[in-house]
């Protein structure tokens, strides 16, 4: 256990300096742990140790990406990065996961379906990030969406 | 091979010593796969060893690559084919050594994954994930391009 963490650590280390530090796709991930676990994530360039329970749901986002050139001029280096338009919604029962959607936008998709929000029929594009219907029942009564069963 | 992984209490990316079944949801694939004492899994992104037992549900596009639906006692194996989503339950100890994680685990642990979408990509997807009901599973992708990639 002890040479396997060493050389974890050791490759992680190395993955990460070969790498570099810095996310160049968008993801999302959650993660749960009952029991021990040590790790390192190179693309975050961070470590854990859980000893008991932990549960995590992240999304790791670039800052920036390849900017493109005009044509015909050699490439210019980074810009910053990126459009997005998200919704997630994650349920879990118990220690598992019940239930998770997710719909994402990024990049022109994501500036025409928030240009087309702003637009009197929005139904289509409210259909797809349903995190922007309006939910009145719920509001009102200012339920905690399963009672903290949802996260 | 198979039938030899079986017997050594092995599986690997899924085969030998394993149980696969492959269902039709909205959209994509879904292959859930149970592997039993060691599984050995050797993709870039998903790479590590699990002692013990594992559940995997992954999402999968419908590829000219992608097994058929129907059960598969020895499990199947979806290597090359890159998931749109799972989710995976261990119960033991588990190694990973990918580029999302290095470390170890002892114990019950679940991970849930989304593929990567790249910084500069202009994408619209939308995914419902039920992993208790695979059934329910729903996925789209706009522009779809790539996916079996």
């Amino acid at each position: 256990m002890r040479l396997a963490l060493c050389v974890a650590f050791l490759s992680a280390g190395i993955v990460t300096i070969l790498g570099g530090c810095e996310a160049n796709q968008l993801y999302m991930g959650s993660k749960t742990v009952v029991g021990v676990n040590a790790a390192v994530s190179p693309e975050q360039t961070k470590g854990w140790l859980v000893v008991g329970y932990d549960r995590t749901f992240a999304a790791v986002i670039p800052r920036s990406a390849d900017a493109e050139p005009e044509p015909g001029q050699p490439p210019t280096g980074k810009q910053d990065a990126m459009t997005s338009l998200a919704c997630s919604r994650l349920m879990v029962n118990g220690i598992t996961i019940k239930y998770f959607t997710e719909s994402i936008a990024t990049g022109e998709a994501a500036r025409r379906f928030a240009e087309a929000l702003k637009d009197a029929d929005s139904k289509p594009v409210k259909d797809f990030f349903d995190c922007f219907k309006r939910k009145p029942e719920a509001a009102a009564s200012g339920q905690a969406q399963a009672a903290g069963a949802d996260r | 091979m198979a039938a030899a992984l079986t017997v050594s209490a092995c599986s690997i990316n899924g085969m030998g010593f394993a149980s696969s079944e492959v269902i039709e949801a909205q959209g994509a694939l879904v292959v859930s796969t149970e592997t039993y004492g060691v599984a050995l899994r050797s993709a870039a992104y998903d790479a590590g060893v699990t002692i013990g037992y594992s559940w995997t549900l992954a999402v999968i596009p419908d590829c000219a690559a992608a097994p058929r639906t129907g059960k598969y006692n020895f499990g199947v194996s979806i290597a090359g084919i890159r998931p749109v989503a799972s989710v995976r339950r261990i119960g033991g100890l588990a190694l990973d050594m990918n580029r999302r994680t290095v470390g170890a685990m002892l114990g019950f642990s679940e991970d849930m994954i989304v593929r990567a979408i790249p910084a500069n990509e202009s994408i619209a997807r939308r995914l419902v994930l039920t992993p208790d009901e695979p059934s329910k599973i729903e996925f789209s992708q706009t522009p779809e391009q790539g996916l079996c990639d």
